[in-house]
């Protein structure tokens, strides 16, 4: 077996490893954390009362 | 079974703020630098040398004012989901279903395209070496698992891999330029015997528009990082602003390079033309300083389509647009581990297809939807809020000029496409149609409408 096809089936071998990690993360988080806890993001995040604050409320 | 933990029930989730403007930078940049290794020289096949350079600037103005209208907008709407959030608040939920759904498509094909490029410049690179029978699909598959790792774990990581790459890949066209000693024309560079008139006259202008996007497509993705930037008023107008400098330059530099040394005829067909230029250039030093450059594009590209397509699903998952599952962020890493898997089957399913040209042209298509609905959303969004009502991070000069421009732009551009791809454009159109049919019928029924709007903004003026 040449270089060529040892790398090949390194790649496909890599592959499966990171996505088998990721899978299984996913599944050990999800039974780890509440679900709500999970989804409980809002957009903008934390700080984002910096942004889009009313200057007329700021500044009345 | 361990016992689920359930955090302090006031406490949110949320995505870290750690990037900074020259993430930014590498997330737009990255994106986009592959189109001036391969791609842009269509340009030239639809109306030659000249038709690409009018093309590169045309389009390029069309791109500077996405990039300044996406900078106002964003440094204020600095949210996950860029163009998708900003449609949702400044136009509504039927505009911002359709922009979220462009946005994913365009990322994750543009994704599946750059994976291909990475198996064939992998298979080139053994063909070289001797081995002419490399298989693509492991590298394709590696590409893309690979990134979606880098993505997983974190955006700090993904970003900070793409400055470094993006970086490289944007020097070698700088070394490139300095190596065919640009001052001295007749030495290396044959402008004089190369520039012919425009074979095709200015038809061949209008419809290299089209292929004229591979120059900048993605620069607007920059926006998708906006809720995980420290200072999104400043970093998302110096990255997207500083990124379409650095493109105008990196645009330029490729034609001036590659049409000063080859026919228009082979140019206009070439797969890759910078790597064929530094071939003719007789040094094997800069051949493989290029193939490594265009390799380290392609990954960059692939990786920050990755990044953008996973938040622009998510942003629609958490205001239940789309499942409300992909909405979840990891408690560890801060990212949107669920969106990121899900986007992997799909983007390897596109990549496996082979269809280099209709996945590229429906990534193109998508994005030039989402432009021609951001001339609407800035025109909207500065008469609900003008001046003075919200702060803005950055406030664009000379509107509505770059709102119309822009619109006329989009118009040559849906007029360029209609010409090479008709058929293409009208069945994405149809497809567009029957998903939005979708979305008010059966979707909409499931979003919780006040939960969407969680921006403190102000009420809009006239509401």
């Amino acid at each position: 077996m040449g270089f060529w096809n040892i790398l090949m089936y390194l790649a496909w071998g890599l592959s499966a490893i990171m996505l088998a990690w990721m899978v299984v993360d996913a599944f050990m988080v999800s039974s780890q954390y509440d679900e709500e806890y999970l989804m409980s993001s809002r957009e903008g995040g934390e700080d984002d009362v910096v942004h889009g604050v009313h200057l007329e409320e700021e500044n009345p | 079974m361990a016992e689920a933990i359930t955090v302090n029930s006031n406490k949110r989730i949320a995505m870290l703020k750690v990037l900074n403007p020259f993430h930014i930078w590498a997330l737009g940049v990255g994106i986009v630098l592959v189109g001036e290794f391969m791609g842009w020289n269509f340009t030239v096949g639809k109306g030659g040398a000249y038709a690409s350079l009018i093309a590169c600037w045309v389009i390029g103005l069309l791109y500077t004012c996405v990039a300044m209208i996406d900078s106002e907008v964003t440094s204020t709407v600095a949210a996950a989901g860029g163009q998708y959030t900003q449609a949702k608040h400044i136009i509504g939920p039927l505009m911002a279903f359709n922009v979220g759904l462009y946005l994913v498509m365009a990322y994750t094909m543009l994704c599946a395209a750059d994976a291909l490029v990475v198996g064939d410049l992998m298979k080139s690179g053994a063909g070289v070496l001797g081995f002419a029978d490399l298989d693509t699909k492991p590298f394709v598959v590696l590409t893309v698992a690979f990134l979606a790792w880098l993505n997983y774990r974190g955006v700090f990581a993904t970003l900070t891999l793409n400055l470094v790459i993006t970086f490289l890949a944007f020097m070698s066209l700088i070394v490139l330029f300095f190596a065919v000693d640009p001052l001295n024309q007749g030495a290396v560079l044959q402008h004089k015997a190369l520039l012919t008139d425009l074979p095709y006259g200015w038809i061949g202008v209008v419809a290299s528009l089209q292929f004229g996007m591979w120059y900048y497509l993605g620069i607007e993705g920059t926006c998708q990082a906006a809720e995980e930037v420290r200072s999104a008023g400043r970093a998302i107008p110096i990255g997207t602003l500083g990124g379409m400098m650095t493109l105008l330059v990196a645009a330029t530099i490729t034609w001036f390079v590659a049409s000063g040394l080859m026919p228009w005829q082979y140019l206009g067909q070439a797969v890759t033309p910078m790597y064929d230029a530094a071939t003719l250039l007789g040094s094997s030093k800069l051949q493989l300083m290029l193939f490594v450059a265009t390799l380290f594009a392609a990954v960059a590209s692939a990786n920050g389509c990755i990044n953008d397509a996973s938040r622009a699903w998510f942003s629609l998952a958490r205001d239940r647009y789309m499942p409300v599952f992909f909405g979840a962020i990891h408690p560890r890493y801060r990212t949107p581990y669920r969106s990121i898997i899900f986007l992997v089957p799909i983007a390897i399913s596109f990549a496996f297809t082979g269809l280099l040209d209709q996945v590229i042209t429906f990534s193109i298509l998508s994005g030039l939807l989402g432009y021609t609905f951001m001339t609407f959303n800035m025109i909207k969004f500065r008469k609900k809020w003008p001046l003075g009502s919200i702060h803005r991070g950055y406030i664009h000069p000379f509107h509505p000029l770059p709102a119309i421009t822009l619109l006329v732009l989009c118009s040559a551009t849906y007029f360029a496409t209609f010409l090479g791809y008709g058929a293409t454009l009208l069945s994405i159109m149809a497809f567009y149609i029957l998903a939005s049919l979708w979305f008010i019928f059966r979707r909409y029924q499931f979003v919780r409408r006040a939960d969407q709007f969680t921006m403190p903004w102000p009420r809009p003026r006239g509401y």
